[in-house]
C-alpha cells in the first residue's frame, strides 16, 4: 500500500469514535422502548421488539467492525496514536460526558424534587427496572446527542486552501 | 475583562508550504478535523499540538499562535 493511501490513523480514530457514540444512541433507543415497554399495553409488544432488534443489530454491527479493525488493521507501532486523547473529537466527547452527567443528575433531582411534593406518587406501581431504564435511556440519549451536535459539520470543509487543487 | 482568544497563522503557514489539511494532520499525527477546527478558532489545541505544528514548520510556537484580547 503506499503512503498516499495509507489512512491517517487519527482519522480512523475519530471515524472510531463516532461510530462508537452512534452504538450508544442505539443502546439508549433499548433502554427507552424497555422502559416504555412497562407503561404501554401488550399491544405496543410487537413493536417495542423490532425496534430493539433493530437498535441491537445495528450496534453489534458498528462495534464488531470497530473491534475489527483494531484487531487486524491497525497498522503496527500506531496504537499510541489510535488511542490519543488528543483531538476535536475526543475533546467533544468529554464534553459531551459532562454534559450527559450533568443532564441526567438534575433531571434525577428534579424527579426526586417532585416526588416529594405530590400527595401519591405515580411512580410506586412501577417496577425498580423501569427506573434503570428510563435513567440510562436519558443519560445515554444526552451522551450520544450532544456528541453530535458538538461534532456537527466542524472541520467538513476544507477552506481557502487545497494541495490537490 | 474580556476573555483573550487564541489566534492562529496555520493557514498561512499551509498556504507557504503548499500543504493540506490533510498532509499537515498525517505529519504531525492528528486528524484532518483537528487541524481544521484550530483553525477555524473552534478548537484550541493542547500544548503538544501547538508545539508539533510549530516544530512541523521549523518556527517559534509564537509565530503560529498568539492571544487576542
Amino acid at each position: 500500500m503506499s503512503a498516499e493511501n495509507t489512512p491517517n490513523v487519527a482519522d480512523v480514530a475519530d471515524s472510531h469514535r463516532r461510530r462508537l457514540m452512534f452504538a450508544v444512541l442505539l443502546m439508549a433507543v433499548i433502554s427507552a422502548t424497555r422502559a416504555a415497554s412497562d407503561v404501554l399495553e401488550a399491544g405496543a409488544m410487537i413493536y417495542l421488539k423490532g425496534i430493539m432488534a433493530v437498535s441491537a443489530i445495528g450496534i453489534v454491527a458498528a462495534l464488531a467492525t470497530l473491534v475489527y479493525w483494531k484487531l487486524f488493521k491497525l497498522p503496527a507501532g500506531q496504537r499510541e496514536l489510535y488511542l490519543s486523547p488528543d483531538g476535536f473529537v475526543t475533546d467533544a466527547l468529554e464534553r459531551a460526558k459532562n454534559a450527559s452527567w450533568l443532564v441526567t443528575f438534575l433531571l434525577v433531582s428534579v424527579a426526586a424534587g417532585l416526588d416529594r411534593m405530590l400527595s401519591r406518587s405515580p411512580w410506586v406501581d412501577l417496577p425498580s427496572v423501569f427506573y434503570f431504564n428510563l435513567i440510562s435511556a436519558l443519560m445515554l440519549g444526552t451522551l450520544g446527542s450532544v456528541f453530535f451536535f458538538l461534532d456537527r459539520d466542524a472541520g467538513n470543509v476544507e477552506p481557502e486552501w487545497d494541495a490537490s487543487a | 475583562m474580556h476573555k483573550p482568544t487564541l489566534s492562529n497563522r496555520i493557514r498561512v503557514y499551509r498556504a507557504e508550504h503548499r500543504l493540506s489539511q490533510a498532509d499537515l494532520a498525517a505529519a504531525i499525527g492528528v486528524s484532518r478535523k483537528t487541524i481544521n477546527t484550530i483553525e477555524v478558532g473552534r478548537f484550541v489545541p493542547s500544548t503538544i499540538i501547538a508545539l508539533l505544528i510549530a516544530r512541523h514548520f521549523e518556527v517559534p510556537v509564537e509565530e503560529i499562535f498568539s492571544l487576542q484580547r
